[in-house]
């Protein structure tokens, strides 16, 4: 039986006719075309769908999209402030985090979850906030370098 | 399939009555529920009972039952069921119960632990929830509501297999109640990486002393049976003594004894017990010492 959804989207209202079982990364990809988050793996072990729901990072291809009802939901698309890169986006780019680019939305929306909370980590509060995404390229040290950089206020304010 | 959203716990329990006769998926954080929906169906008894292509039944949302919160009071802490992991470490109350804070901080990775629940990883039933350990070291029970009131289990006595607890049909689980520990624990996990993996081992233990005595102590591992096990026989053996290396060592030889762990893609059985030691070494160890 279909069900209406209503959410916040990137600061717009959004609408959407779904499935109950769809999950909030089939809605976004497969019916709203915002294709920022990967699907991955589909069962919440390699990040690449990671978005940010009302302020937390968080896993769209385990979150049931139902449950987003009222709730606020900001991609990578949402950050663009006009046509400037965001802070964290500047880092990866000029640190040379991304390679082939799969995990790279994912690495984005956890970094800012997880800046936007913690705004001047340690190394090893980085990798534990950034352990649930996963990148075969194995860009992790320059994933980890970059968020450091950024949080010091290097590619600007957070 | 139908999706339902109750607003109050009574709306919920009426949806579960009313859909007795059908599949119900409660669902809170879905860290583990929609992971499974995803999932292509297979055999083994962690998805016997779950078919994730079956299109019929009904998704009971508990996310907007005021399920979420951590409450103190005289000499306990109630945890609702849809509270996040990663709101139970942002509230200080935490701090009184530092055995489970250092589960949860180990539980996952900080995106799932954003989504997850404390009631999820307990009605998941995983045997090697990390959650579980600590709170059967602490005493807690489960709050569990049904239309003709509540009742309250014991965690060490609540789960009966994978995947499966007491809970009967039309019940919801709505809090967990832990008793304030006054002495000192410890948790424990071996996982094959350092953050969001699956335990191999794990275990928690919260003691009581009196100078060099235990005056009282209770052990519970993970991951080596087909439930979270509370080790009683252990607890004997340290329970009144003064705490050496040599009753520790003891303990934990004596604990690979009281377990049956399974060889499975994770770990082998033998690797389990080699390990389980260590892992009730430390917990005691840190319980006590």
């Amino acid at each position: 039986m279909s069900e209406i959804l209503k959410f916040t989207l990137n600061n717009q209202p959004v609408e959407v006719l779904i499935e109950p079982d769809a999950t909030l990364l089939d809605v976004l990809r497969d019916k709203l075309r915002v294709m920022s988050p990967k699907c991955g793996c589909n069962h919440g072990d390699c990040g690449a769908c990671t978005v940010m729901i009302d302020g937390r990072a968080i896993k769209s291809c385990i979150t049931l999209a139902m449950t987003v009802a009222d709730k606020s939901v900001l991609t990578v698309e949402g950050l663009n402030r006009g046509s400037k890169l965001h802070p964290i986006q500047k880092a990866f780019i000029e640190m040379g985090a991304p390679q082939c680019g799969h995990c790279t939305p994912g690495f984005v929306m956890a970094a800012k979850g997880f800046l936007d909370k913690n705004p001047h980590p340690t190394r090893e509060e980085v990798k534990d906030a950034l352990s649930g995404n996963l990148c075969r390229c194995t860009g992790y040290t320059k994933y980890v370098d970059a968020v450091l950089e950024a949080s010091k206020g290097t590619y600007g304010d957070l | 399939m139908q999706y339902y959203a109750p607003k109050t716990l009574d709306e919920a329990l009426d949806i579960l009555n009313a859909n007795s006769g059908e599949r119900n998926i409660l669902l809170a954080g879905g860290t583990d529920v929609v992971a499974k929906i995803n999932s292509r169906p297979e055999k083994s008894g962690w998805y016997d009972n779950y078919d994730p292509h079956a299109k019929d039944g009904n998704i009971i949302y508990l996310g907007e039952l005021d399920m979420s919160y951590v409450k103190t009071e005289e000499g306990r802490i109630r945890i609702g069921a849809c509270t996040t992991m990663t709101d139970i470490l942002e509230d200080k109350t935490i701090d009184k119960i530092p055995v489970l804070k250092e589960a949860i901080e180990n539980l996952a990775g900080l995106t799932v632990r954003n989504a997850a629940t404390l009631g999820g990883n307990v009605m998941n039933a995983s045997p090697a929830a990390d959650s579980v350990p600590p709170l059967i070291a602490m005493n807690a029970e489960a709050v569990l509501a049904g239309k003709n009131g509540t009742r309250e289990v014991p965690l060490d006595e609540f789960f009966t297999g994978p995947g499966k607890t007491v809970i009967k049909q039309g019940e919801i689980l709505k809090e967990i109640i832990i008793p304030i520990y006054k002495g000192k624990g410890k948790f424990e996990k071996v996982g094959r990486r350092k953050a969001e993996t699956l335990s191999v081992v794990n275990g928690a233990a919260v003691a009581e002393m009196d100078g060099n005595k235990c005056s009282s102590i209770r052990i519970a591992v993970g991951s080596v049976a087909a439930t979270p096990l509370r080790l009683k026989k252990i607890e004997k053996m340290i329970e009144g003594k003064e705490v050496t290396e040599d009753i520790i060592e003891a303990a934990s030889e004596a604990a690979a004894a009281e377990v049956s762990p399974i060889d499975d893609k994770r770990a082998t059985a033998a690797y389990r017990k080699k390990v389980m030691k260590v892992v009730v070494k430390r917990i005691i160890t840190g319980a006590c010492l």
